[in-house]
């Protein structure tokens, strides 16, 4: 509408200028014309149209003015309103403009303002949390402090508790030490005491040693002597008894002598002979055994009785020799005189001689007293000897037996 | 007041290239230029210097409208108590208009810092 109304003035000014003659117009109108084409179709001026028109009729009076009356006071009067009109338009377009726009921008910024106020709010209230967070994180440390430090109390009462203990136990070690070292300082004294005492005792006991030794020697001393007298005196016994022995032997030999010499007279088959071995009784072998056999005969031990009575009236040690003849094998000969000499022996024994002086040989056919090839040579030489050897002499035999020692009463 | 001088203006359109004015009465004119000129100082015009300027020019040719109205020169008179009331109006409206314009540039340039401010 504006524009048109621009246009129409323009026509109008157009008409007008073909209808009347015209002086150059006046500054005023030229200016008023400027100002009211810069408003009509600025933004301001689209503000506000009634304003606009205004200034629209304004100018329309002053060119209609300058129409009439050209570059009069009254056209450059009407031209200055017309002017001040336009520019009261744009004006007025201009504060209402900015004044929207200060609303739009005061709303930007209001807005801006309440993001702005909601992100502080938020970075505040984000803010505030951290600082609860920290609080209550430094509560925490806080309490851990003092927990630790509760602790730490704790365990420095503990270990002053342990100090004190080590320190006692020390201080009782100590007292302990210094008993045992007291202890051990009594116990050596009484170790030196002891020591010495013993030496002493010792010393004693040698000296006392001594002395019995002394006496004990003394007392062997005497003993001794008393021995070798009692030696001498028992030698001299022993040879009184040996004496009284051999001369008890002389007489039993004697008195065996003269009983088995009486024998002889009484035995018809035993024959007494003294010989350089001793005495010898000799035994009829006929009379005792029967032909190879080894037990007596019943008539034998009538003899033997009295040879053993005769036998008995002394102790001393004999010899029983077995002999037979040369018929027959020597190891046969050998063993059956020796088991006969054995059952003459026995016999003995049961007679009650003393065993132990009766020794036993075997000499078969080893020592004929007669020629063999007779008869009565052999009959002769079938015998049983018993010899009695005179003082310790030994007896003759070919067996080397040991030589009887006088037994000791 | 407006809306009659615009009606008047508009009668004056009407008339043509040789139309006649109807004019108001000098006294309404002198009555509409100084309550323009309160108007305006009212808005406080005085503190605006673009405003200020206009309130002066209204001011001096009052002065010089009740000059010429005192010494006989009534047209001269009522023409000069017009351009008064025209330049009070514009004195008014610039006293609203500058401070708003000043104004809404410091808005805006705060939002667009603001803006550019925030990512």
């Amino acid at each position: 509408m504006l524009k048109r109304g621009w246009k129409a003035l323009a026509g109008v000014t157009a008409l007008a200028a073909v209808g009347c003659a015209h002086t150059p117009p006046p500054q005023e109108l030229l200016d008023a014309r400027a100002a009211y084409q810069e408003v009509s179709t600025s933004p301001q001026g689209r503000e506000r149209p009634r304003d606009v028109a205004a200034a629209r009729d304004a100018l329309l009076e002053a060119e209609r003015e300058y129409d009439r009356s050209q570059d009069s006071p009254r056209t450059r009067s009407l031209s200055y309103v017309a002017l001040r009109k336009s520019e009261t338009a744009g004006a007025r377009g201009t504060a209402d403009l900015a004044a929207r726009r200060q609303a739009e921008a005061q709303a930007t910024l209001q807005q801006a303002q309440a993001r702005q106020w909601q992100r502080s709010q938020a970075e505040l209230e984000a803010a505030r949390q951290q600082l609860a967070q920290a609080e209550r994180e430094r509560l925490q440390a806080l309490q851990q402090q003092q927990q630790s430090r509760q602790h730490a109390v704790t365990r420095q009462q503990e270990a002053e508790r342990v100090r004190m203990d080590a320190r006692r136990r020390q201080h009782e070690a100590e007292q302990l030490r210094r008993l045992a070292q007291q202890q051990e300082a009594e116990s050596l004294r009484l170790a030196e005491e002891t020591t010495r005492l013993q030496e002493e005792e010792q010393r004693r006991v040698r000296a006392e040693t001594e002395s019995q030794r002394l006496a004990q020697e003394n007392h062997e001393l005497l003993q001794r002597t008393a021995e070798l007298e009692a030696e001498q005196e028992a030698r001299r016994q022993v040879e009184r008894e040996l004496e009284r022995e051999r001369q008890a032997r002389l007489d039993a030999e004697q008195r065996a002598t003269e009983a088995l010499t009486q024998l002889e007279s009484t035995a018809r088959d035993v024959k007494v002979r003294e010989e350089s071995r001793g005495l010898v009784l000799t035994l009829s072998g006929q009379v005792l055994f029967a032909s190879n056999a080894v037990d007596l005969l019943p008539a034998a031990r009538e003899q033997l009785t009295e040879v053993a009575n005769a036998l008995k009236a002394s102790d001393s040690p004999m010899v029983i020799e077995g002999h037979t003849d040369s018929m027959g094998s020597d190891a046969m000969n050998e063993a059956l005189s020796y088991r006969r000499a054995e059952r003459v022996r026995e016999f003995l024994i049961s007679q009650g001689v003393s065993r132990d002086r009766v020794e036993v040989r075997g000499l078969g056919e080893y020592r004929p007293v007669a020629n063999n090839s007779t008869p009565e040579g052999r009959a002769n030489n079938r015998r049983v000897e018993i010899i009695l050897p005179r003082g310790g002499a030994e007896a003759t035999g070919g067996s080397g037996a040991p030589s009887p020692t006088t037994p000791r009463r | 007041m407006r809306l009659k001088l615009t009606a008047v203006l508009l009668g004056l359109t009407m008339a043509g290239c040789a139309g006649r004015q109807v004019l108001p009465a000098p006294n309404e004119q002198r009555v509409q230029a100084e309550a323009s000129l309160r108007a305006a100082e009212g808005a406080g015009a005085a503190r605006v210097p673009e405003a200020a300027l206009h309130l002066e020019f209204a001011r001096q040719q009052i002065a010089d409208a009740e000059r010429l109205w005192v010494e006989g020169e009534q047209e001269a008179a009522e023409l000069r108590f017009r351009q008064a009331e025209a330049d009070a109006e514009l004195a008014h409206a610039l006293a609203r208009a500058v401070p708003l314009e000043r104004e809404s540039r410091r808005t805006a340039a705060q939002a667009e810092s603001l803006r550019r401010g925030q990512p």
